[in-house]
């Protein structure tokens, strides 16, 4: 008997004349891990929230371990059954200290108090939070509390556990110890279904489901879908491993890797390799042409700064909350420079200090000792226009959807204008121009209500509030953080076409993808940069950027070379990767490839 | 939105926190003619008042006098702090601005949706201004010929400003359109 | 900008975690210890007896580990709001104020009641900070609200969901660092699209009219944020009614009897308070 049952199940928000949900059957034996995809507003996460009584059910039916969550008696046990972590960690933490947040679901069933004390040690420790059970909540690490959310649903001792974009809000490292908790624990028997907008992650899933426009689209194997055409239509991608094979697979069509690991990729080449007796590539003895970009904090900087450079850092130091005991070194020494038209990426764990090196950057902080220049000025300097300054170099801040306060769209595009002056067809001009260019039709979404806007919609219009000071240098802090593929891939978009226009772009970001698009990378640790260069530069050198990972083409291009099959390793991109993998097998170019050999390989 | 017993008390401690986030932080003080700021801290509880019914706009009330009758007796700032410690001063009034404000909802609400927001921001206020300046005045901190000059020069202006918050966070929070549905910005088309 | 750091002010009192016996006691008896220092300290219509609520709000600091130049730190920031008072006491003339004078300026009486209140004044203010300073730096914000609890848990028999209000202080705790957050990054994405915040300009209407794009979402804000929080309660089986705690606090005899003693303390003391002669002589 299926644990979920869903069948038929119809949803519509109050006042809404389209149906969120339409139709959507499906079952999910005991046991299972299930990831759900679809774009932002396809439906995932009402389609959580049906199953757990959250959301309405206007028809159909849906069933958790046989209760239903639209019956009132039924909806308590089946909630004491369910445990559910949602997006924002900060959002679901109800108590102030570790242990009594933990406790509080079980404080709901009324336990005894020794029965509580028991789950919430032990769903503590699953989670790897012992040693935190009497701190203060909000002074975790996100990827902490969003381990501390999965305690307190686990203290519920549940046989399902529902994540709905859980791991949107936390950087790589915390992910990566929240996914291996969750695998932890659906091989200890509970049920997974997980919200995603990550394709790797979906791959973690032994079954994949994709809503689109409200309806199921798609329920297989994750392999199975990423070879699906309608993808793009979907707004989903293809993650980089299945990429690159696919790729190869054009001329070799049994390329297939074991896994999804970049060490995979490196296997099924050196087999296909061995196959096809192309001559391994001899491996330098030292390290191969990148050096190893890490750079002592001290030493001066790689690239010196230069006259005509739009942002320049230097040596900043910055002290956030200076004389209390919250006081702590945002910026410890970082130098940083952006030249005239480049696109610069700054990468680190949350709290390096990427979004303090931005805001330097229009001067919203000031250093506490060190130097900075914007746009040939010292915003330090006496009588320096900060204002004016703040026009010209632009701050897109994290989540910049949060601040929207106008009612209208096309008012709150028009505040940054507004306050430096403009009026009359010039303001309506620059506002036009600004939302056609995130693409929010001037015509269409000038009098919407900024609540009525869809979650990615309101980052569009945040984004055009920013472009509609039309400043020479952008500064943005984390613009693709819980976009879906395809509205990531627009925002990379709109950066690549900032910076044809002759713009300077200074971005922070998680992702080690995004940041192989930029001209010059900065990796950021601890207030300091402890590395810098070229993606190839930081991504391709002997070892991985302090703290991180490489993205996951790079790693297997590394391995590649390691494993003695290319001669240095250059592939940023799954595009590249393939390219490099079909020369080892003899295809010099993509496309003119020996198919007749492949085909008639063993 | 259902309504809830678990919203309702969700709502009453953000809104109380955002009360007493304004006070701890000044940000709820708005420098002023008078010389006295103008405070906004009392309008979290007319937003709970208006959203969630009388009795959580009253317990953001408490809060909010709760907040102001520590802060004047552990971090005074203001000549008149002193008098705050006294919970007759600092709290009891606070907790009829909430119902107060909830009435005048209340009477208008449905077809002049704004019109009652605007008009519950403006009783809510005025009760806070009087029944505080009153009380003042009740224990001698101040004399009463004070009373309407301080209504008049800081009441007034706290009632418009609490009136505008009222109707830009309820109309958006609810979907109310205001100027008939249209950006402000499409009267710039015709310059 | 210090002024961006909005959490630099968003705690109210410190709690300073110290292994004293004070510390050690349930949250119920320090609320009992605050009533019964505050409410003298309130009621007290002479300077002596308000120093006299100080004076043993500092004997109790002192045995609780707490430094009294720790509680007393507000009152030098106070010292101009305190100057004001006393010139607003001294210039005034008050109704009903038959004391001698000592000092006559023009129009200006300096009496002997004038002074007397205006020390009175200065005096309950430091005994109320000392002993709201030592209830907060005993207390945590989690005791605090299991306190509230504690105290209201007759109510709850009477059938009113006393918890409730626990919640609510406990739900506002956790909400001011948030706050702050949100806080920080509205004013920061203002600023960054030329809001000024009225710091350019003099006409206070412009100055209030730039605080709204940061009131406005801020609200919003948690208003938002607030939907997410019931969501996650209702998700982990909160539906308002009664639940169990896992914090407990069991007093032994020596603790309940120090409550006793609390109670009879403080209901003494302010009905001693309340008798003594008003300053005003009247």
């Amino acid at each position: 008997m299926p644990f979920v049952d869903v069948r038929g199940l119809f949803h519509r928000y109050p006042g809404s004349p389209v149906h969120s949900l339409s139709d959507v059957s499906f079952q999910v034996e005991p046991g299972e891990y299930l990831a759900v995809l679809g774009a932002n507003g396809s439906g995932k996460s009402t389609l959580v929230r049906c199953l757990d009584g959250l959301a309405e059910i206007e028809s159909g039916s849906a069933r958790v371990g046989g209760l239903d969550p639209m019956n009132a008696d039924e909806l308590a046990e089946l909630r004491a059954r369910t445990g559910l972590v949602f997006q924002s960690p900060a959002d679901q933490l109800v108590a102030s200290v570790v242990e009594e947040d933990c406790a509080f679901g079980p404080e709901n069933l009324g336990l005894p108090r020794e029965e509580i004390a028991r789950r919430v040690a032990s769903a503590l420790e699953a989670a790897g939070l012992s040693a935190e059970r009497s701190r203060p909540a909000w002074a975790l690490s996100a990827g902490q509390q969003q381990r501390l959310a999965v305690a307190g649903a686990l203290a519920l001792e549940p046989e399902l556990l529902l994540l709905d974009e859980a791991t949107a809000m936390i950087d790589p490292p915390g992910r990566t110890g929240f996914l291996d908790l969750i695998e932890r624990l659906n091989s200890g028997g509970t049920t997974v279904i997980h919200v995603t907008h990550s394709m790797e992650e979906a791959l973690r899933a032994r079954r994949v489901l994709v809503l689109s426009g409200g309806r199921l689209s798609f329920d297989g194997a994750p392999a199975e879908l990423f070879e699906r055409p309608e993808l793009e239509a979907w707004s989903l991608s293809r993650p980089a491993s299945l990429e690159a094979a696919r790729r190869v697979r054009v001329a070799f069509p049994d390329f297939r890797p074991a896994g999804s690991a970049p060490a995979d990729f490196r296997d099924e080449l050196a087999r296909l390799a061995r196959i096809f007796g192309a001559a391994p590539a001899v491996p330098r003895a030292g390290p191969s042409n990148p050096s190893n970009p890490s750079i002592p904090s001290d030493a001066a900087p790689v690239d010196p700064p230069r006259d005509d450079d739009a942002l320049v850092l230097d040596k900043v130091v910055h002290e956030y909350l200076g004389g209390t005991e919250l006081a702590k070194l945002a910026l410890d020494g970082a130098s940083l420079r952006a030249g005239k038209g480049e696109l610069v990426a700054l990468v680190g764990a949350t709290g390096s200090g990427k979004s303090s090196a931005l805001q330097h950057g229009n001067a919203l902080l000031a250093p506490s000792s060190g130097s900075v220049r914007v746009l040939g000025l010292d915003p330090a300097a006496k009588g320096a226009d900060l204002k004016a300054l703040r026009s010209r170099a632009a701050l897109a801040v994290q989540r910049p959807e949060t601040a929207l306060f106008e009612t209208c769209v096309g008012d709150d595009v028009a505040f940054g204008p507004r306050n430096h002056g403009l009026r009359g067809k010039p303001l309506v001009e620059r506002v036009r121009s600004a939302m056609e260019r995130v693409k929010l039709p001037y015509a269409e979404f000038r009098d919407r209500p900024v609540r009525a806007l869809s979650g990615g919609e309101k980052r569009r219009a945040a984004m055009a509030g920013v472009l509609a000071l039309e400043p020479e240098l952008l500064l943005l802090d984390e613009p693709c953080a819980g976009l879906d593929p395809g509205g990531r891939e627009s925002a990379l978009a709109l950066q690549a076409a900032l910076k044809a226009d002759g713009r300077t772009v200074a971005v922070s970001t998680h992702s080690m993808e995004d940041a192989t698009r930029a001209d010059r990378v900065y990796v950021l640790e601890k207030g300091r940069v402890v590395a810098e260069g070229s993606p190839a530069e930081v991504f391709l050198g002997t070892e991985p950027p302090p703290g991180l990972e490489r993205p996951w083409a790079a790693e297997a291009s590394v391995l590649l070379w390691r494993a003695g099959l290319t001669s240095a390793p250059g592939a940023l991109d799954a595009a590249a990767l393939a390219d490099e993998a079909l020369a080892v097998l003899g295809a010099p170019r993509p496309g003119g490839v020996p198919r007749a050999a492949a085909e008639g390989s063993p | 939105m259902k309504k809830s017993v678990v919203r309702k008390i969700v709502v009453a401690g953000v809104l109380s926190a955002v009360a007493a986030f304004l006070g701890l932080t000044r940000l709820g003080y708005i420098p002023w003619f008078s010389g006295a700021s103008l405070t906004v801290m009392h309008v979290p509880a007319i937003v709970g008042a208006v959203l969630e019914g009388p009795v959580v706009g009253a317990v953001i009330g408490l809060v909010f006098g709760l907040t102001s009758l520590l802060q004047a007796a552990i971090a005074p700032t203001g000549p008149l702090d002193p008098a705050f410690v006294n919970p007759l001063i600092s709290v009891l009034p606070r907790l009829l601005v909430g119902p107060a404000a909830f009435l005048a909802y209340a009477a208008f609400r449905g077809k002049l949706e704004i019109p009652a927001l605007g008009l519950s921001g403006i009783v809510g206020s005025l009760v806070n201004t009087m029944l505080v300046v009153g009380a003042l005045a009740l224990f001698g901190f101040l004399t009463w010929d004070l009373f309407w000059p301080i209504v008049t020069a800081n009441g007034l202006p706290e009632a418009g400003a609490a009136a505008i918050v009222n109707v830009a966070v309820v109309a958006a929070w609810k979907g109310v359109a205001r100027r008939g549905g249209k950006a402000s910005i499409a009267a710039e088309e015709d310059r | 900008m210090k002024d961006l750091e909005f959490f630099r002010n968003a705690t109210l009192g410190q709690y300073v975690d110290s292994p004293s016996r004070v510390h050690a006691f349930a949250p119920l008896t320090k609320y009992l210890g605050l009533l019964a220092l505050a409410a003298p300290a309130l009621a007290s219509r002479t300077t002596y007896a308000a120093l006299a609520v100080m004076a043993l709000g500092l004997l109790v600091a002192l045995a609780a580990g707490v430094r009294p130049a720790f509680l007393l730190r507000g009152l030098k920031p106070a010292l101009p709001a305190l100057a004001l008072i006393m010139a607003l006491q001294i210039l005034l003339s008050w109704p009903g104020d038959a004391s001698a004078a000592l000092l006559r300026l023009g129009p200006i009486d300096v009496t002997v009641a004038e002074l007397a209140n205006s020390a009175r004044i200065a005096a309950r203010l430091a005994a109320l900070m000392v002993t709201l300073g030592l209830f907060t730096a005993t207390a945590s914000e989690s005791q605090i609200v299991h306190g509230i609890e504690d105290i209201l848990a007759p109510l709850s028999r009477l059938g009113i969901p006393a918890h409730r209000l626990a919640l609510v202080v406990g739900i506002a705790f956790r909400f001011i660092p948030i706050l702050a957050g949100e806080a920080e990054l509205i004013v920061k994405a203002q600023a960054s699209r030329g809001a000024d915040f009225g710091s350019g300009t003099r006409n206070p209407f412009r100055r209030v009219k730039a605080w709204l794009p940061v009131l406005v979402p801020l609200m919003l804000r948690a208003l938002e944020r607030s939907e997410s929080l019931v969501e996650a309660m209702e998700a982990r089986g909160y539906s308002g009614g009664l639940r169990s705690r896992l914090a407990s606090y069991p007093a032994g005899r020596g603790e309940k009897a120090l409550r006793i003693a609390l109670v009879l303390f403080g209901s003494l003391s302010v009905f001693l308070a309340s008798r003594a002669p008003s300053p005003w002589g009247t």
